[in-house]
């Protein structure tokens, strides 16, 4: 038998055990990335295993809000974060996607920092976490460093975070409060690939009716997640009409292509990309369009 | 505080339906393989075995879990209601009661986990709303019956258990 596990109580006992067996462990928080993932590994020749479980460490279960910077730490789940009336108040569009994943169940175990190290480009937290410029505390025996959210994916499934890191937390400044949000996903879980596709969306309008900020962040449709700028510009400075929304949201569709190139699936995908973009950019002004 | 050890094999403890229980569990084990194999509460099913049906939900502290996704080691400690708890008294909970009188149950794979996710519910919310009874099974799959005869269910026996309080 060469799978073993241990539960430390500590983040100072996990950077420990994390140290000692960096060559040959995985650190396991509510398992429902890491199961579904064992269970397709083949279990000949298995190599020595350690599994980390994390979920006894209740000191990285907090959501703070203070100096106007919210701060989540890594073990809170999707189902504390969709009921968090400091996630509600701050910015709603981040406790609507974690609301969209998977059942019930995935949400009670699936947590923040599960979603965020796996990197599938499918993460729903990614749209909103990158909208509001969230940044990563990375822990390890070794000292800390934090990151910006989008230098943390290498790719598909693919981080910095190095064997003997825990991600800490995440966390960012909250929005101004006169800016509105709306994050809008489409397909059911584990549905074709192609029909998973997300956007979020962060506008503040100043007192002229000008739209001064704007952070569009689509989920699934590009290999790691991403602002669109020329989408943004697109809106920036502008009153929001219906050709200032469809060109920005154009922008979506154009940089998905440029990224992922044309595939298969691409006639499909870019003119839903641009008309999710263009609901959820109304949606944020406060305007239901179907 | 003593040192947690790498462990292949381990005693652990929690409890299930009200009972304190101590069981040896390995690095592999899910807490399913617990539940069904070990302590012999066959009432919990195993459908796809990733998360996608529902068939093996059971509550851990309150909150509905698919039992085939959690490693027996996180077990420790926790709280676990399987369907075996809701009849404990030797009688029918108003929730069974209700999928019998309502059909909701044909070939029966799905019921023992939808009736966890209706419990959990109805403990948060006695009186849900259809739209917070869709959502809180959307993460059990039924092959047969459709819903509908399902959601009836759930709304009966709502209203039952308010006039039986
Ligand atoms: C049926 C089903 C449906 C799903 N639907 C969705 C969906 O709709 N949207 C969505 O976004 N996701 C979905 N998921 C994926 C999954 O539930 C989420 O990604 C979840 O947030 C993962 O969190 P976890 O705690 O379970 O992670 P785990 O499985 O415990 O870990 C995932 C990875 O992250 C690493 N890790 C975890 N925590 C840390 C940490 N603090 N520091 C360093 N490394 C860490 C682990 O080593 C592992 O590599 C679904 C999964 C299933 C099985
Ligand atoms: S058997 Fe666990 S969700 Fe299907
Ligand atoms: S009754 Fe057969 S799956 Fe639901």
């Amino acid at each position: 038998m060469t799978l073993r596990f241990i539960r430390p109580e500590t983040v100072r006992e996990a950077m420990e055990v994390l140290h000692e067996h960096k060559d040959n462990s995985k650190i396991v928080a509510g398992a429902t990335d890491v199961m579904v993932q064992r269970r397709s590994e083949k279990p000949v020749e298995e190599k020595p295993l350690l599994l980390v479980d994390i979920t006894g460490i209740s000191e990285l279960s907090y959501v703070n809000f203070q100096n106007g910077i919210v701060r989540i730490g890594a073990m809170i789940t999707h189902r504390d974060i969709a009921r968090s009336a400091v996630i509600h108040d701050v910015a709603p569009f981040f406790a609507d996607a974690c609301l969209s994943v998977g059942s019930p169940q995935i949400r009670t175990r699936g947590t923040i920092g599960g979603n965020i190290v796996n990197a599938s480009p499918a993460a729903d937290s990614l749209p909103p976490l990158t909208a509001l410029s969230a940044r990563l505390r990375l822990i390890s025996r070794r000292g800390s460093r934090d990151v910006a959210l989008c230098d943390f994916f290498k790719g598909p499934y693919k981080t910095i975070i190095e064997p003997d890191e825990i991600l800490k937390e995440v966390y960012f400044r909250a929005p101004e409060p006169s800016s509105r949000c709306a994050f809008l996903k489409l397909g059911r879980r584990e549905s074709l690939a192609i029909a998973r596709l997300s956007v979020a969306a962060l506008i503040d309008v100043d007192d002229s009716g000008k739209i001064s900020k704007a952070a569009i962040a689509p989920g699934a449709c590009l290999p790691m997640p991403a602002r669109i700028a020329p989408a943004e510009e697109a809106l920036v400075g502008k009153i929001p009409d219906e050709e200032v929304v469809n060109s920005a949201s154009q922008e979506v569709g154009e940089e998905m292509v440029r990224v992922s190139g044309v595939r298969w699936s691409t006639e499909y995908k870019k003119p839903v990309a641009c008309a999710l973009t263009k609901r959820a950019i109304w949606k944020a002004l406060g305007v239901d369009v179907d | 505080m003593k040192k947690a050890e790498p462990k292949h094999k381990r005693l652990i403890s929690f409890t299930v339906n009200g009972d304190d229980i101590e069981v040896e569990i390995s690095a592999s084990d899910r807490l399913i393989d617990v539940l069904r194999n070990k302590l012999r509460l066959t009432g919990t099913k195993e459908g796809c075995g990733i998360g996608e049906c529902g068939a093996c939900t059971v509550l851990m502290d309150g909150a509905p879990v698919n039992s085939c996704l959690v490693p027996a080691f996180q077990a420790e400690g926790s709280v676990i209601e399987t369907v075996e708890g809701l009849d404990a008294s030797g009688k029918l909970h108003p929730l069974q009661e209700a999928f019998v009188e309502h059909t909701a149950i044909q070939c029966g794979y799905c019921t023992p986990g939808m009736l966890m996710s209706a419990l959990a519910l109805l403990r948060e919310h006695p009186e849900p709303t259809r739209e917070e009874i869709t959502r809180a099974i959307s993460g059990n799959l039924c092959r047969c019956t459709g819903y509908h005869q399902i959601i009836a269910a759930i709304e009966d026996a709502s209203a039952k258990m308010k006039t039986t309080e």
